[in-house]
């Protein structure tokens, strides 16, 4: 494999040892080692033919016919967001009540599952934003998919705070607007954070998305057959045309919007965990949740990328730009994330307990003993336990076994945000309050709808945008050719 | 468009012409092609691919991008904006006493001012970027040309406009072909 | 290729000045710690406290560093990864020597020593957790023991890789770090709560562990930094050193420096939300006198200077920038140290008149350690020479960079007519 540009690069040079006396001194004398063939980098595109190969290979799925697998699922979403805009129907027009919430459980489903979608709306920005200021060039080939999740993950965390607050109608009151009453939101409030939060993650998340869109958009309009197609494929490119003095404004713009999602993808979750933290109630009020929260949003959500991912790479026949080393990468990441969510679930049970308040210590016991037991168990074994799998490297690359280890880690994170919301409300400080809680039919089936308004936006995403970032690929792809030839005329010249 | 006449070697544009686009082999011939470029005076010149060529900034001789500070001022006007807003909302005109904490407290202002100088600051530099590039822009006389479509995909063109002071259609087509292009063609308005 | 370094000994010129610097250090150190011991040792007690887990976290983020630069399977951090598993490995016995003081000055620090506890809210029991001398004691050992494993099994293997340069060196050295950030993770956090929040609350804030493991962080990558910059003036490090390892180091510190306020926001914020007043005692302690100024000087010097500074990517570059930077970082580790520590010893505010305590004790272990650096750093390689990643590192590539599957490279540079005009609308 000495072609391979590693291999070029250090073969011609195997010195093997170094003079005794001036390693004893210190001089540098640099050498240079082939790279071991363990080692090597894997390629994160496997039969590179070129740029416009890459083009033809990404927009494969978006220009055959449209397969039935892609019919049926529409279908089946379309069915599922029925279902939940009757459930929300019945709710607006009904009451909270048709929900199992009630005292002292207020919070029920609605902000389990709002927590859970927000969590996995954070991994998109996590891939596109963190993992390109970290230079980590794999984000590529997966970062579009995760950015399109997170928009439609975060669409569907808005809905829940939206009718939970009973009286739709009114929901405008949270926002500044003068009006005649002359009554303001006031700023204290975790819940109006939230609305600033999410508000202004939506807008980002979108416009990160849309700028790292219009290239390749423009290449859609440059290949668009029908003239329907590229008349809004070109409308949407804004005109691109790909010159390198767009280029240069355009790579600082998106560094930028880079650097700003990822502050932003931090603090929206941090805000969601102050919903709790700012509290004074055990299980909730903990100095360590606005990382917890972070490091636990990062782990769903990249199980979500994980769940997704692997079916879309076969499905849309990207198997060549959306490797196995990308998925080993992602469960990588995904262990680590989890660990972090370990560390910090540990920690809080420890500050809880050696702390040595009677009220943290019973939170604690009652939620390995008590009556939500199972649910504690649920989260050890999903979130904790299954992951592990992921430090063996055949785990990892095999991918039904990931797939359904990440389904598990999305059960497990759900599982979490209900041992944390109910299993602290259900038993309060007075005794004569406490309760089990149970949701009700329409908790599950509002719950299904947001599915079906996840994977009917995602569905169309798929068919009608580019799933992977083909300019970025694109850049990647042959400035490491130029790199690995400029570096190898430095160390020539070193020479 | 008449023929000029006022340079010294600014003849021959013909009519409703926008220039002329030369089409190279590779991003290493384009980026060598435009170091020349900058050097032989082009102005009004551009280089268009499928991607941002790194040393294309140096080779074109173009200036750090000032889109940064679009964002920054964003950024700074948003949490400005935030802090005053909640101030005058909670402490001035509707003042609530809430948990027993001040009305107005930086502390409990911050989050919001934070997603507002964010939010304010990501509006900017998209807002920065399109002004900076002239976008939205839905004609270009190069989307005319028969093979400039390809520049999305995976060639490399350089064009060179008219309105160039050393524009002259010979000269610059016989320039281009020397520094390497491998096909060069007028592009019409 | 042997590189043209001059013959002469460029390391050992650069490090004379060093020994020169710590032997001057030590023996000012020396003269202070002991006058201050013999003047009040309470007051000296909690000096020794400040200065030990000032070096203490310096050694644990180099640490962090070399066990993040094997899981992340970094090259450009090639280049700085020997001068941080020296800086780890002063954890034990160094460390492990400057901790011993604390055992016998520990009663009057630490809760367990005291008849009475300092804190507002409960019994001495209470506040670190009902903590005794003897486990108080073990634990201490403990981590000691769990990171003199981890440091110097770095080392060791990294040095073994210079003699043999056997790849499968570097999978056993990520083997181990995987395990050693678990083990850090959880040490660090047990060694904050024990001997920095343990002062006067043991265990009240779950974050705290991440704040200390943030100070550390950021700390390490600016002595990191320093230590390049000037190693480079030195030459010895040259050709390894170039825009890559700056522009990264720059940014981790910018990192690390959002990092650390972030994580200080969220435990303020969280404390003053809720308003519980066994919580927010830790707080209204340092809103005291002048140490309501510190934690202003911390906001605006410790954050938001350097942020503004670093937020420039050119910057980043310039060694005197990068100087300035990392010099400001030693003041502001220290009064955030202080800032923890100290309020318990003085209340009243910062305690001014006596801060030379802190110092003399600053530079006494300050002065050791850069000794016995200056040593271990002359008597190995400056970097690890036989890494696999030396080449990426060399030629200052950002690591992972593209490979392409190996058969199909030939056909990169000739991009084939008619594959390219075929589907594209003309």
């Amino acid at each position: 494999m000495n072609s391979r540009d590693r291999g070029e690069l250090s073969v011609s040079d195997t010195r093997q040892h170094v003079e005794p006396e001036k390693e004893a001194r210190g001089v540098l004398s640099p050498e240079l080692v082939a790279t071991p063939a363990g080692l090597a980098r894997e390629p994160l595109i496997r039969g590179y033919r070129g740029l416009g190969w890459i083009s033809d290979e990404v927009m494969r799925f978006n220009e055959r016919s449209t397969p039935s697998w892609w019919r049926a699922g529409l279908l089946v979403a379309l069915f599922l967001l029925v279902l939940g805009v009757v459930m929300v129907a019945y709710l607006v027009t009904t009451g909270i009540g048709v929900w199992g919430v009630g005292h002292p459980v207020m919070w029920g489903w609605a902000t389990i599952n709002f927590v859970w979608w927000i969590g996995i709306g954070h991994a998109g920005t996590l891939i596109s934003a963190i993992l390109f200021l970290l230079r980590q060039h794999w984000r590529t080939a997966v970062n579009r998919v995760a950015e399109a999740m997170t928009i439609f993950a975060v669409l569907c965390a808005a809905l829940f705070p939206i009718i939970h607050v009973g009286r739709v109608w009114y929901i405008w009151w949270l926002l500044p607007i003068p009006t005649s009453n002359a009554v303001w939101p006031q700023f204290h409030s975790p819940l109006m954070w939230d609305v600033f939060a999410i508000a202004t993650y939506l807008t980002v998340s979108v416009l990160f998305w849309y700028l790292g869109l219009v290239p390749d958009l423009a290449l859609m309009r440059d290949r668009a057959r029908r003239p329907v197609s590229r008349f809004f494929y070109g409308l949407f490119s804004l005109g691109w045309t790909g010159s390198q003095r767009q280029w240069h404004h355009y790579e600082k713009a998106y560094l930028i919007i880079a650097g700003l999602a990822t502050a932003l993808v931090v603090s929206v979750h941090s805000i969601v965990s102050l919903d709790f933290a700012a509290t004074q109630l055990p299980g909730w009020h903990s100095t360590i949740f606005p990382p917890y929260f972070v490091a636990g949003a990062m782990f769903s959500g990249f199980g979500m990328v994980l769940t997704l991912v692997i079916p879309v790479r076969s499905l849309c026949g990207l198997e060549n730009v959306i490797t196995k080393r990308h998925i080993d990468l992602i469960c990588k990441v995904t262990l680590a994330t989890g660990s972090i969510v370990a560390y910090a679930f540990v920690v809080e049970g420890c500050y809880a307990w050696f702390g040595g308040k009677p009220y943290e210590r019973f939170m604690i016991l009652n939620r390995v003993t008590g009556p939500y037991w199972w649910a504690f168990l649920l989260v050890v074994a999903c979130n904790f336990l299954a992951p592990q799998a992921f430090w063996f490297r055949k785990v990892r690359l095999n991918l039904r076994a990931v797939w359904v280890l990440s389904i598990l880690i999305n059960i497990g994170m759900w599982m979490e945000r209900f041992v944390i919301v109910v299993g602290s409300l259900h038993r309060d400080f007075v005794p004569p309050n406490w309760s089990y809680y149970r949701p009700t039919w329409v908790d599950v089936c509002t719950f299904a709808g947001s599915f079906g308004l996840f994977f009917a936006f995602f569905l169309l995403f798929l068919r009608y945008l580019p799933v992977v970032a083909v300019s970025e690929l694109k850049s990647i792809a042959s400035n490491c050719i130029s790199v690995c030839a400029s570096s190898r005329q430095r160390l020539d010249a070193r020479r | 468009m008449t023929t000029e006449s006022n340079n010294t070697n600014s003849v021959g544009c013909g009519a409703g012409e926008y220039g002329l686009i030369a089409e190279f082999a590779g991003p290493g011939e384009v980026l060598r092609a435009a170091e020349r470029l900058r050097v032989a005076g082009f102005r009004f010149w551009d280089v268009f691919g499928p991607y941002p060529l790194p040393g294309m900034c140096a080779a074109m001789g173009l200036k750090r991008s000032p889109v940064g500070w679009f964002g920054f001022f964003g950024g700074v006007i948003g949490f400005i904006i935030a802090v005053a807003g909640i101030w005058y909302l909670n402490e001035v005109h509707y003042p609530l006493p809430i948990g027993g904490k001040p009305f107005f407290s930086p502390f409990s202002a911050f989050p919001t001012a934070y997603e507002l100088a964010i939010l304010f600051a990501a509006i900017a530099t998209f807002g920065g970027l399109l002004v900076l590039t002239g976008l939205p822009r839905v004609r270009h006389p190069l989307f005319g040309h028969r093979r400039f479509a390809l520049a999305t995909r995976d060639r490399f063109f350089v064009v060179i406009e008219s309105a160039d002071p050393n524009y002259h259609r010979e000269n610059t087509q016989r320039f281009l072909e020397t520094i390497g292009a491998v096909r060069v063609e007028v592009v019409m308005m | 290729m042997s590189v043209t370094e001059p013959n002469y000994d460029v390391k050992a010129c650069g490090m004379a000045l060093a020994k020169r610097v710590s032997g001057i250090l030590i023996c000012a150190g020396l003269i202070g710690a002991v006058v201050g011991m013999a003047i009040d040792l309470r007051r000296f007690a909690f000096a020794w406290l400040v200065a030990f887990m000032f070096f203490l976290s310096l050694c644990l983020g180099s640490l962090f560093l070399v066990i993040v630069h094997h899981l992340f399977d970094a090259a450009w951090s090639v280049s700085i990864r020997r001068i941080c598993e020296h800086i780890a490995c002063l954890v034990f016995p160094w460390m492990g020597l400057a901790f011993v003081p604390l055992v016998f000055l520990g009663r009057y620090v630490y809760p367990w020593g005291q008849a009475q506890n300092t804190g507002l809210w409960g019994l001495s029991s209470a506040a670190d957790g009902g903590i005794r001398f003897w486990a108080w004691c073990a634990l201490s050992v403990l981590f000691f023991g769990a990171w003199r494993w981890l440091a110097h099994t770095l080392r060791r293997l990294s040095l073994e890789q210079d003699e043999t340069g056997e790849a499968k060196l570097t999978c056993r050295l990520r083997r181990y770090s995987v395990g050693g950030a678990l083990i850090l993770a959880a040490t660090i956090t047990g060694a904050a709560t024990l001997w920095m929040k343990g002062v006067d609350q043991g265990w009240v804030s779950a974050i705290y562990g991440a704040c200390f493991f943030s100070s550390c962080g950021w700390f390490a990558i600016a002595v990191a930094w320093l230590l390049t910059v000037v190693l480079r003036r030195n030459r010895s490090l040259g050709s390894l050193l170039g825009p890559v390892q700056f522009q990264s180091l720059g940014a981790l510190l910018l990192a690390f420096t959002l990092l650390h306020a972030y994580m200080h926001y969220s435990q303020y914020f969280v404390i003053w939300n809720a308003n519980l007043p066994e919580e927010t005692s830790w707080y209204i302690l340092r809103e005291q006198g002048t140490w309501l100024h510190t934690g202003l000087v911390l906001v605006f010097g410790h954050f938001l200077l350097p942020f503004l500074v670093l937020l420039r990517s050119d910057w980043k570059l310039r060694s005197g920038v990068a100087l300035a930077v990392c010099a400001w970082a030693w003041p502001m580790h220290y009064l955030d140290l202080a800032f923890n520590i100290l309020p318990v010893a003085s209340p009243a505010g910062f305690p001014l008149g006596s801060a030379w305590m802190d110092l003399s004790c600053l530079a006494l272990v300050g002065g050791c350690l850069l000794r016995v650096f200056v040593r271990d750093y002359c008597r190995h390689p400056a970097f690890p020479q036989r890494d696999p990643r030396l080449n990426e590192a060399l030629a200052g590539w950002d690591g992972h960079c593209l490979g392409l599957a190996p058969t199909e490279t030939g056909s990169v540079w000739a991009i084939s007519d008619n594959q390219s005009t075929d589907s594209a609308g003309t």
